[in-house]
């Protein structure tokens, strides 16, 4: 693991690492997990007629092969709402997925969020292996969303953040039997973490390259 | 001798026949003097100023008759050449800043005409008008038409507006003070020049009761370069205020924005008799207030109403009318019924809290007795001691008649673009024809070219990196040089969505069977849950369920006080109040001179023995040690608002010295910086704190890292249509394409920090805070004002208020790393 500022946890005997950048790297399988990345957002706000400057999906595409090469990932796994919107899915962003995902040394995943279900179509046509309702290894489930498993869990879709005085943290919330990751794209919102059987949260701060562990209050 | 041949017409439309001039006035005079009225000299001077092909301002005490001085020439053309009952166009456009006001003013152009045999349409159109009659307007406009800035600018976005408005000869604005150099009024000021155009001989005539400046609103309305005529009268209303003076006052006044202890004293003083209006600033207020009075005086019930802004249309009409009718006698209201709508019953009027401004304080009182040359009497309720130095400063000031100068905004890009998308979804555009005529509009009379091609170059490409923009589309220019609107459904958008007033999205307040109570903010409902109750429209209401675009209700059974609040928007005082607080402070001859300040006598006294009372040309600060951290008190006096670009500049500059956080807390009065570790604030409070110099740097600089230029976004975002409050039938791509305007301006900041939009919103609130030069100009006042450094053992009653306001802002120059430990050590230790 050569990403600094990672914050590392042992969990059912699998060593994890919360990543800066919004992302989870799980030593023992060389995989990297992320959630909610949204690709595609931007244009379907400009095909919409609603100027949103569309950087944020190279950005975000960069960031994702970033830390595949830092960690040498072997597996990229998406926790569902991959893209946001097929109007957003012109020809031009398929095609650029499509370049960015053949470079890709790592394997892709995607488990089908709500927002992925509607684009099966394109994404089956993209290199990525597409899994539904979850994608099950060792003594983790990984959803899109909280479903009723054996396993403990992870999962996105809410887009868990903390409030602070005049500021917003997405984070990690982890509770006894699962973990909801923050959305990885920065083009976002969210909602507050909901505190019922919270544990722990730990909010990635990219720009300072850490992660911190935030303590809960007792509600 | 043979009978006229009695060939068979169409009757139903009787046509009004052609008269000359001559017999036009001399059937107008006939109609005045029927109403046993006297033509006054103003309106025969507006009314050869309109036929002499003038425009201007009619500038004259409200209830002096200012809307014939307006209407009646253009009547008296109406009648020299009717137009047929059946023909096109638009004759006279009457634009009033409330709705509310719009039926009121239908029904007095309506009477004249009708009694003048003057068979022509007269119609109302606002956000209320039923879609049906709507729709017809689109078709074909009334001759006469009552309207909002916002409607108007609507009815042009239409294609073939140029066609319907061609014939226009008279607008008219109403309420001209409360528009005019503000968003709607340059909105308002676009449409204009854009009518002007379209009908070139337009005389455009302003009203207004209240104004610091006429010539310059005069020149706003008229648009850049045309003559305006000021037309004004010498009538004076005197205004007397007084106040409901508390029996007891603490030395230290809580900053409770209720007030309700006065409960008892103010139920006292009422006469279920005499018509009265009670004043509130927030309609969380009035709510309350209207359920003590009403637990006061079951009796009452019946009597006693409750008016404002968010409920439902027939609720408020039902109570205009009741006043006008007499049977309510008593109506709780906010700023809904500030303006214009005539109730000559009302006897008497009351104020609760303060009413931050003068030329306010006037318009309320002017609601009672609304006839000329009666005194008018407002009865002001303070909420918290400190208001009645307020009130005290307040009648010094009417007594002057002095009034607050508005600050006028400067070429606003948001507005401006959304009028080129509104152009480009009417008739379409030429760039260099719309440059020059938006260039007749005094806002943007110094508009470069360069910055029309830019606000162009938004709308047409996004942003100046065009390879970000590759999918927007808005407006495109077709093979003939015109800029059109994208896709209808892009129009249909965009109109759903035109005007400026910034409003959070509004949801319907339902019972679960039955009947709508009015609408809602959608922010107020979010923060609640199912159960938690609310007081709205006078009941105590339980939250259900919220449904699409509707919240689902019923009444709570529970008489529990615990209920959610309404957040209310907080007027500063403004600039010529705060000057005349400073003054009564200053001379202590004056304190025994008034009940107000005999009152507050007890919190004076303390002040000055704990502390001291600042004379006019000094500038207290406080510094004290509590268990919470190290204080320093400012007291400028100048306002909120400018207390609210003070702290962080100030804080910038002291942080400067030695890194930290302050937690900064505003009120009108003063500002207080806490700092949890110690912080030398003797040593660096020096006059260089308050220096201009490199004013515009720093307050950028500390404007960035206290989210101010977010705050203006929101407005931008929104009226430049980034954020999109209205969707046609709420289909499912609108939730895909809602961002808040917070999510947006970190999204620009991150990956575009040039944007034009961005800049704007700094300039903005740059103009708010500092280029309005309110800020600039406290700054120099405080730069010479000696220093009165106190080193108090607690707080001092000054300072009392500033700690009980929870609402702060929190103003940092440490990492946001830094900032997370230093929060979690405050947790962590006990």
């Amino acid at each position: 693991m050569t990403i600094p500022g990672a914050y590392s946890l042992v969990l059912r005997d699998q060593h994890l690492s919360l990543l800066p950048q919004r992302a989870i790297f799980w030593r023992e399988e060389k995989t990297l997990i992320v959630a909610d990345v949204h690709l595609g957002k931007a244009q379907t706000f400009q095909r919409a007629g609603i100027a949103v400057p569309a950087q944020s999906f190279h950005h975000d595409l960069q960031r994702l092969a970033d830390l595949i090469e830092n960690t040498s990932a072997q597996r990229l796994l998406v926790l569902g709402d991959f893209v946001h919107h097929r109007s957003g899915l012109t020809a031009r962003v398929v095609e650029d997925i499509q370049r960015w995902s053949l470079r890709l040394s790592a394997e892709l995943v995607v488990v089908l969020g709500n927002h992925d279900k509607p684009n099966k179509t394109v994404l089956e046509q993209l290199p990525i292996t597409l899994c539904e309702p979850a994608w099950q290894r060792g003594p983790f489930i990984f959803a899109h969303d909280n479903m009723e498993a054996e396993e403990f869990r992870f999962f996105g879709h809410i887009h868990p953040v903390v409030n602070l005085p005049q500021m917003r943290l997405p984070v990690f919330a982890i509770y006894q039997d699962y973990c909801v990751l923050p959305a990885f794209s920065y083009f976002t919102g969210g909602a507050p973490a909901s505190p019922q059987g919270l544990l722990q949260i730990f909010a990635p701060l990219e720009e300072t390259g850490s992660v911190v562990a935030l303590p809960v209050m007792p509600k | 001798m043979s009978r006229p041949s009695r060939k068979k017409v169409a009757l139903d439309i009787p046509v009004s026949l052609p008269m000359t001039a001559a017999d036009a006035w001399a059937r107008i005079d006939a109609w005045f003097a029927q109403q046993g009225w006297q033509t006054t000299e103003f309106q025969r001077a507006a009314w050869n100023a309109y036929r002499a092909g003038d425009s201007g301002l009619i500038y004259v005490p409200t209830g002096s008759g200012k809307t014939y001085a307006a209407v009646f020439a253009a009547l008296a053309e109406l009648l020299q050449n009717p137009p047929h009952p059946k023909d096109d166009g638009l004759h006279l456009l009457y634009v009033t800043p409330l709705r509310a006001l719009s039926r009121d003013v239908e029904k007095s152009i309506r009477k004249p005409c009708d009694e003048l045999g003057l068979n022509i349409r007269i119609e109302t159109r606002t956000g209320d008008t039923k879609s049906s009659l709507r729709r017809k307007q689109q078709k074909r406009l009334p001759h006469i038409l009552i309207t909002t800035p916002e409607s108007f600018a609507l009815l042009l976005s239409y294609p073939g507006a140029d066609e319907q408005f061609r014939q226009t000869r008279c607008v008219v604005i109403d309420e001209w003070h409360e528009l005019a150099g503000g968003k709607r009024g340059i909105l308002l000021e676009l449409g204009l020049a854009r009518l002007r155009k379209i009908a070139p001989s337009v005389r455009t005539w302003a009203l207004s009761a209240t104004l610091a400046d006429p010539q310059t609103a005069a020149q706003l309305a008229v648009g850049e370069g045309n003559k305006a005529t000021l037309i004004k009268a010498e009538i004076k209303r005197p205004v007397l205020l007084r106040s409901l003076v508390p029996e007891q006052v603490d030395a230290f006044p809580w900053a409770g924005h209720l007030g309700l202890s006065m409960r008892d004293k103010l139920v006292a003083d009422l006469d279920i008799e005499r018509s009265t209006l009670i004043f509130t600033n927030t309609r969380y207020q009035a709510e309350k207030w209207f359920q003590e009075i009403l637990d006061a005086r079951p009796e009452w019930a019946g009597l006693i109403a409750l008016h404002h802004g968010s409920l439902d249309i027939r609720v408020r009409e039902f109570v205009e009318s009741g006043i006008k009718s007499g049977a309510l006698k008593l109506v709780v209201c906010t700023s809904s019924l500030d303006l214009g709508v005539d109730f000559p019953q009302v006897e008497r009027v009351y104020q609760i809290g303060s009413p931050k401004g003068i030329a306010r304080t006037m318009q309320r009182a002017g609601r009672a007795r609304h006839r000329l040359g009666e005194p008018c009497e407002i009865t002001c309720v303070p909420t918290h001691a400190l208001e009645l130095l307020e009130f005290a400063a307040t009648r010094s000031a009417v007594v002057r008649g002095e009034v607050e100068k508005r600050p006028l905004l400067h070429k606003p890009f948001d507005v401006l673009a959304q009028h080129l998308v509104s152009c480009a979804t009417g008739d379409g555009f030429i760039a260099e024809e719309l440059f020059a005529e938006v260039t007749t509009a005094y806002s943007f009379r110094d508009l470069s070219w360069q910055e029309f091609l830019w606000v162009l170059a938004l709308v047409e490409h996004g942003g100046e990196n065009l390879h970000a923009y590759a999918d927007y589309h808005k407006i495109s220019r077709d093979d003939s040089g015109q800029f059109r609107i994208a896709s209808p459904r892009l129009g249909h958008v965009h109109r759903m969505n035109i005007g400026t007033i910034q409003s959070d999205a509004q949801l319907q307040v339902k019972f679960l069977r039955g009947k709508t109570l009015g609408m809602i903010e959608e922010g107020f409902i979010s923060r609640m849950k199912k159960g938690d109750r609310f007081v709205y429209a006078g009941r105590t209401l339980e939250l259900f369920r919220v449904e699409d675009d509707r919240v689902l209700v019923r009444l709570s059974e529970k008489s529990s006080r615990a209920i959610t609040k309404w957040p209310g928007s907080r007027l500063p005082i403004s600039e010529s109040l705060s000057a005349e607080i400073r003054a009564l402070l200053s001379d202590r001859n004056l304190w025994h001179e008034s009940a107000e300040l005999a009152a507050i006598d007890v919190i004076l006294r303390r002040q000055a023995e704990l502390s001291a009372v600042p004379a006019a040309a000094q500038l207290l600060a406080e510094v004290c040690r509590t268990r919470e951290g190290h204080h320093l008190f400012l007291y400028p006096f100048e306002g909120r608002l400018v207390h609210e670009g003070l702290a962080p500049l100030l804080a910038y500059r002291l942080a400067r010295r030695q890194k930290t956080s302050f937690s900064l807390t505003v009120n009108d009065y003063g500002m207080e910086f806490l700092c949890r570790d110690a912080f030398p604030f003797q040593e660096v409070l020096h006059a260089e704190i308050f220096s201009t110099e490199n004013l515009a740097e720093d307050t950028l600089a500390s404007l960035n890292i206290s989210n101010m230029a977010k705050r203006q976004f929101r407005d931008i975002a929104r009226i430049t249509g980034l954020v999109n409050q209205n969707y046609p039938g709420r289909r499912k791509l609108a939730r895909q394409v809602q961002a808040s305007a917070s999510l947006l301006f970190d999204v620009f900041q991150r990956y575009e920090p040039d944007n034009l939009l961005l800049r704007q919103a700094e300039r903005e609130a740059l103009d708010q805070f500092f280029e309005a030069s309110r800020l600039q100009r406290t700054l120099q006042r405080l730069s010479g004002a000696e220093m009165l450094l106190q080193r108090p053992s607690h707080p001092t009653p000054f300072g009392f208020p500033l700690l009980t306001e929870r609402v702060s802002s929190h103003l940092t120059n440490e990492s946001i790393a830094d900032r997370v430990a230093k929060l979690i050590k405050q947790w962590s230790s006990p």
